[in-house]
């Protein structure tokens, strides 16, 4: 009894391992993505949009965080197989320069090439913590918000792409959508959707630093010694 | 495991003929939109505008929603008959659903569904008559928004990088893509485009370019005839003879509704404010957005959508979406809660239609199929 239950296990475990070791597990991503990363001191919106905006028409993949800029579609018809593009919160992970341990602050560069999608979920930023580098921003009004600030869902999450308005409120929403549809500029009413919380990432330099006006609000350098 | 489960909470949360015939909207034309230059350029003469004191209308988060009459539910699957639609957590991070739907001149049903690439067609009860495929839903191709009938033509809204297309359906199939362009030639965006007995019509969002959001021509306008198809803004939406009706002034709580006839404008301001009623009730601040999505029988039809803005107050008390029947002929002005979505249907772009007989629907996505409800004539039992 004890040899046949040996017998029956090795030959399970030979077939578990065929099944498991298969030819072709090569997919867009393994292929194309070999981006590089480097800690950074500083990120301003105005770059943080430029970084999005490469990310508009390359595709959404459940989990992926790997995108080219060629404006085509790399794996159609391919969701959930290692294809290009990000999904919504990998799309703020990089966008904002998160870093990849949970809950640090700084900043941390991600070429549009390295396959990244970093430890938060939609979820995460929309019950942002104080010890997360975003924060919930209270009130979903234009005063309180600006272009790079995020709505969020438990479901789902889309940067403010521009302060202007469309024509019946709204606002211009740059997100990972869907498999079929990908990565895309959209009007969008979370503003209106109590399901959605604004979010802001800490610590944005602004855009007119190092030249602002004075009394901006930018922190003054002070060397010493 | 930890990545799975974090990636899933990112992407999953889990009639008959009519009854009375439509007045003309636009000139007359053929293809998509009407011809222009087939009226002559009217000259602009000052007209009496009459300013009214504000209407304030409460959003009542404790408030029921209005019964209204379920005339057809038809459900998501594989068979002709049914539905497309993807949930969440694989392909997309929001549900994707039926994203509009429109009456035709007969009464039947059109109903724009995207997974499916198609537009299905039923008779208003959903019984199933037919589709016209070959739409696209992918990252190269204009992708489909709205539908709606002018002159007796199917036409199909598409947007890409914001920018309009259209296409009209010929002889049960699509015709080319058609872009839409203000007299500038700059591409504009359309949000919506209107049933309209003469030519076409739609409300546009201004140019599209990245660079130029917030630009260009914004509201309701003539869809005119060409390749690429014109824009011209209009005073509104036609809902009465000599009656034109149109939205603007948009803010965070208030519009402007603003009525044009031969013999003047009545400008109305609208407000909105959301209350928690009960047994302290008490208003708080809130965020809205109005979405005009139809127009006739002597009013305009919106669909409003809102939220606290205080994230506390969000959580505690949720947000809602209500229905508007503005009249601009005395009849009587209509405010009532519309239900609150059984899935997240931000996909979903028209939520109103209007039958040729003024009768007015609702499109409501659950998780099992499509719902569409008629709205209960006043005096009716539902």
């Amino acid at each position: 009894m004890k040899q046949r239950l040996v017998t029956i296990g090795v030959v399970g475990a030979v077939l578990i391992g065929v099944a498991w070791i298969r030819p072709g597990f090569a997919s867009w991503s393994s292929d194309n993505c070999h981006g590089s990363t480097h800690l950074v001191s500083a990120l301003k919106r105005v770059d943080a949009r430029d970084y999005a905006g490469v990310a508009v028409h390359e595709g959404y993949e459940w989990g992926g965080g790997c995108w080219n800029n060629d404006d085509r579609d790399d794996t159609p018809g391919a969701p959930d197989s290692g294809g290009e593009g990000p999904d919504c919160s990998g799309l703020v992970f990089k966008t904002w320069e998160l870093r990849l341990t949970y809950g640090a602050a700084g900043f941390r560069w991600y070429s549009n090439l390295m396959d990244v999608h970093g430890p938060y979920a939609a979820s995460s930023f929309r019950d942002a913590t104080p010890k997360l580098p975003f924060r919930d921003l209270s009130s979903k009004t234009r005063f309180a918000t600006t272009y790079m600030d995020a709505f969020a869902s438990p479901t789902h999450i889309g940067l403010i792409w521009s302060n202007a308005v469309p024509s019946e409120g709204g606002d211009y929403i740059v997100e990972a959508y869907d498999d079929a549809e990908g990565t895309q500029v959209n009007v969008e009413d979370y503003r209106a959707d109590s399901a959605f919380r604004a979010v802001r990432r800490k610590a944005w330099t602004p855009d007119c630093a190092p030249r602002c006006p004075s009394g901006g609000l930018v922190p003054r350098t002070v060397v010493v010694g | 495991m930890t990545v799975g489960l974090l990636l899933a909470a990112c992407t999953s949360s889990g009639p008959s003929a009519p009854a009375t015939p439509r007045p003309a909207s636009f000139p007359p034309g053929t293809g998509v939109g009407s011809t222009p230059g087939s009226t002559p350029v009217p000259v602009p003469v000052p007209v009496p505008v009459t300013a009214r004191p504000a209407l304030v209308l409460t959003a009542d988060l404790r408030q029921r929603p209005a019964s209204w009459r379920r005339v057809a539910f038809i459900p998501y699957g594989p068979r002709p008959f049914e539905l497309g639609a993807a949930f969440p957590p694989v392909h997309a991070s929001l549900p994707l659903v039926p994203r509009s739907f429109t009456i035709g001149p007969d009464g039947s049903l059109w109903i724009l569904d995207t997974v499916k690439r198609r537009v299905a067609h039923y008779t208003v009860d959903g019984r199933y008559l037919g589709a016209v495929g070959g739409l696209t839903v992918d990252r190269v191709d204009p992708r489909p928004r709205d539908v709606a009938f002018w002159a007796g033509r199917l036409v199909v809204l598409d947007e890409f990088d914001l920018a309009a297309s259209l296409r009209e359906v010929r002889n049960g199939r699509l015709g080319p893509t058609v872009a839409v362009e203000d007299s500038t030639g700059q591409p504009v965006g359309l949000l919506y485009v209107y049933p309209s007995a003469a030519g076409g019509a739609g409300l546009s969002d201004g140019y599209t370019a990245l660079g130029l959001l917030g630009a260009g021509p914004h509201g309701v306008g003539e869809v005119l005839a060409g390749d690429p198809a014109g824009f011209r803004l209009a005073p509104g939406l036609p809902v009465g003879r000599a009656t034109r009706l149109g939205v603007g002034e948009y803010r965070a709580r208030s519009f402007r509704m603003t009525s044009t006839t031969p013999s003047g404008r009545v400008v109305q301001p609208v407000r909105l404010r959301m209350r928690v009623g009960g047994s302290h009730p008490h208003d708080i601040p809130a965020i809205f957005s109005e979405h005009f999505e139809a127009a006739g029988d002597g009013a305009g039809f919106l669909f409003v959508q809102g939220s606290p803005a205080a994230t506390a107050d969000a959580v505690e008390y949720g947000g809602g979406r209500w229905f508007l029947r503005f009249p601009t002929d005395g009849s009587p002005l209509v405010w009532e809660r519309l239900p609150t979505p059984a899935v997240p249907d931000e996909y979903q772009t028209r939520h109103l239609a209007l039958d040729d007989a003024g009768h007015v629907f609702f499109m409501e996505a659950f998780r099992s199929g499509v719902a569409v409800d008629e709205r209960c004539a006043a005096g009716s039992r539902c």
